[in-house]
């Protein structure tokens, strides 16, 4: 048995939506990022639980205090309780991938986790700081990196990892990549729920949704510059439940992300040496929640057209594609490495 | 979905092409461990590699000289087998032995005028400012706010103005340590009151003051960047902002007259507006190229702890308005965060650089 296989290896892709996890032992987990604990010692008493994760606490938060501490992509700073809830979300996802019993049997277990592409040094550092002691090794790297890496994608491709905090940008150039060759966008999943619910909201000022319910019907019936057939659902307006329309609403929320996305792909492919970025264009990997949405990856082409065209390839998993891309990574890392990256 | 392998290479070149890559994320991750600033492992590497490169060069250069002389022995020894006694050992210096000798070096004589003079107190004149030229060794970067001071808030990117200052004073600190020594004010998110950070800036004899802070007003079309140096103000935006800016400075009522004197004395309050000068436009004209909406809301002066306090010439920046739309969206991009380091490098550099260049015509 190899040094590495006597270990476990973990790839994490910490989301502001969802975070997943997989492992070298088969494991594949995905969590809601939400973190709420009961608010008083009734809601204790009713909900059995002294911290719920995911959909658990989104369901309860009616007695909760919850939290969802990667908002924007990034941990949010100055709250002790963001802080906690990293922690609690973090090791709620290896105690699902099995971790505490492996160290607990002498096994090591080392990490990977993807962060935004821009994620400032502090939060890098939080991130480091919140996986303190719960694994062994730990290497943290920009999410749109990882999931270069799990795909081979390492020369002349452009990963958009379309989040819904962040959309990550990441250019590969054969070289560990360096700022210049990433960017975060705020534009993303959660930007086109706030378009879609400030929309409906001045066309119907009596609608009662939460923003919840706008991101599942975003989930189900986004698309862009796609001909979709009519998007109806039913809101309750003024107490009564109304069947409406929002075809319109949606595509004018879901097209708002197309432009930056657009541009700043552009940008960075600018960027590039003007021999290679042909092969750039040519090679963009769209990823991420939001690269499901219908139309998203030929409307990245048709912005290419004008500059000679370019191939839009979108990942087949985008929930697990970062945390697959961090588990090669974990396996592909020497352990030289490791030994110099404690957990 | 058959995302094509590295193009035109071996399993070797992608083997060599996965180590890069390693190498680069093992550094970025050690470099976060040991808070030690971006890109220092990888400028340690080059540094390495460069001396690596010097003594090859070097033993390249011995082994081509000893190659020479051999060479000359046997050419010189092959000629003078018929005149062996007039041959005498030819040594690698006599064969680079330049044609022409250049002339002795002398020491100048007193190059820079009465300096013999001034040292020696029998000059009573006023010293041109440009006399005794001042090095520039010491630098303090102040990234305004930490820890529990936040300070404005960039909104649509969740990001606080400690992080923004720290980021840009980072670069900045890259960015000086390739010519001066570099002290910061705080390392990390750490708090940090006002008071320490001028006696950390007064006890390691810095030479220069740089405090980096993002400006928020009320007016939101408002953008671009400020200078300040220390100074009474009139205007009650400024007397406002200096207010709080200096929250928590952890001063005493019997400092007041110590830091009112350090703000009169006149050539550091010259020296400090020099300076702000220099800051002022390398920020125009670096910031312009990126950002051309920028504007110069001018160099001004303003109570500042950090600027009163500070026994050496400093200036504050208020580098981009965070309150503005566009700016905030600017501040969000790590190249114009790097701008803006660059600007306020290049600016303290040429005013450095004023200071230690022999200029006449100007006194103190």
């Amino acid at each position: 048995m190899t040094e590495k296989a006597q270990h476990l290896l973990v790839g994490i892709d910490l989301g502001t939506s969802q975070s997943a996890i997989a492992t070298s032992a088969g494991v594949r987990e995905v969590v809601d990022s939400y973190v709420g604990w009961p608010v008083d010692a009734v809601a204790r008493k009713i909900l059995k639980k002294d911290v719920l994760f995911g959909q658990d606490a989104v369901d309860n938060r009616t007695m909760l205090e919850v939290h969802r501490p990667l908002e924007r992509g990034l941990l949010k700073e100055g709250s002790d309780k963001d802080q906690q809830a990293i922690r609690e979300l973090l090791s709620h996802l290896l105690d699902l991938a099995g971790v505490p019993e492996i160290r607990k049997s002498g096994g090591k277990v080392r990490a990977v986790v993807g962060v935004p592409a821009e994620a400032l040094r502090v939060n890098k550092q939080h991130v480091r700081e919140a996986m303190r002691g719960l694994v062994d090794g730990l290497i943290i790297v920009s999410e749109p990196f990882a999931v270069a890496y799990g795909l081979d994608a390492l020369l002349h491709a452009m990963v958009v990892d379309v989040g819904a905090g962040t959309t990550d940008f990441c250019v590969m150039k054969g070289r560990y990549p360096t700022e210049e060759d990433q960017r975060t966008l705020t534009n993303a999943g959660d930007w086109v729920d706030e378009q879609l619910y400030t929309l409906l909201g001045e066309r119907h000022p009596g609608m009662s949704v939460s923003i919840h319910t706008v991101r599942d019907w975003k989930e189900k019936y986004s698309f862009i510059s796609h001909e979709s057939g009519p998007v109806t659902v039913s809101i309750p307006i003024g107490g009564k439940p109304s069947e409406i329309d929002i075809t319109e609403e949606m595509k004018q929320a879901c097209e708002s992300l197309g432009p930056p996305v657009a541009e700043a792909m552009l940008d960075l492919i600018a960027g590039v040496e003007s021999e290679y970025q042909e092969k750039v264009r040519k090679n963009i990997i769209l990823a991420g929640r939001c690269s499901k949405m219908p139309g998203f990856g030929q409307y990245l082409e048709n912005a290419m057209e004008q500059f000679g065209g370019g191939k839009v390839k979108v990942v087949k998993d985008p929930v697990f594609v970062g945390a697959n891309g961090g588990l090669v990574l974990a396996q592909d890392a020497p352990m030289s490495d490791w030994e110099k990256l404690p957990g | 979905m058959g995302i094509p392998p590295p193009r035109g290479g071996s399993m070797s070149a992608q083997r060599r092409l996965k180590r890069r890559l390693f190498e680069g994320m093992a550094a970025e991750n050690l470099e976060l461990i040991h808070n030690q600033p971006r890109g220092t492992i990888r400028r340690q590497r080059q540094d390495r590699l460069k001396r690596v490169q010097r003594r090859r060069r070097r033993a390249l250069l011995a082994g081509g000289s000893l190659v020479v002389v051999a060479g000359v022995v046997l050419t010189f020894g092959l000629r003078t087998d018929a005149r062996a006694d007039r041959s005498e050992a030819v040594t690698a210096a006599a064969v680079f032995e330049p044609a022409v000798q250049a002339p002795p070096v002398t020491r100048p004589t007193d190059r820079f005028g009465g300096l013999t003079d001034v040292i020696n107190g029998n000059q009573v004149q006023p010293i041109e400012r440009g006399v005794i030229p001042l090095a520039v060794r010491t630098i303090v970067v102040d990234p305004g706010h930490g820890g529990k001071d936040s300070g404005t808030l960039l909104p649509q990117y969740g990001i606080l103005e400690k992080e923004i200052t720290w980021d840009i004073a980072e670069r900045l600190r890259l960015l000086l340590e390739t010519e001066f020594s570099v002290v910061m004010t705080r390392n990390g998110d750490d708090t940090v009151a006002l008071k320490q950070r001028t006696e950390i800036a007064n006890q390691s004899n810095a030479d220069l003051f740089v405090s980096i802070h993002v400006n928020w007003l009320p007016d939101r079309e408002a953008r671009g960047f400020e200078t300040y140096f220390a100074g009474s103000t009139v205007d009650p935006f400024l007397k406002q902002l200096a207010a709080a800016e200096n929250q928590d400075s952890g001063f005493s009522m019997a400092d007041t007259r110590r830091l009112l004197d350090g703000i009169y004395s006149g050539v550091r309050l010259e020296e400090s507006r020099r300076m702000a000068d220099w800051v002022s436009q390398s920020l125009f004209d670096t910031l312009r190229l990126r950002n051309p909406d920028v504007v110069d809301r001018g160099v001004m002066r303003a109570p500042f702890v950090v600027l009163v306090a500070t026994e050496m010439p400093a200036v504050l920046a208020e580098v981009a308005c965070i309150s503005n739309d566009r700016e905030a969206r600017m501040l969000g991009f790590p190249w114009y965060r790097q701008s803006i380091a660059e600007a306020l490098y290049s600016g303290i550099k040429g005013y450095a650089r004023e200071l230690s260049a022999p200029k006449k015509g100007e006194s103190t």
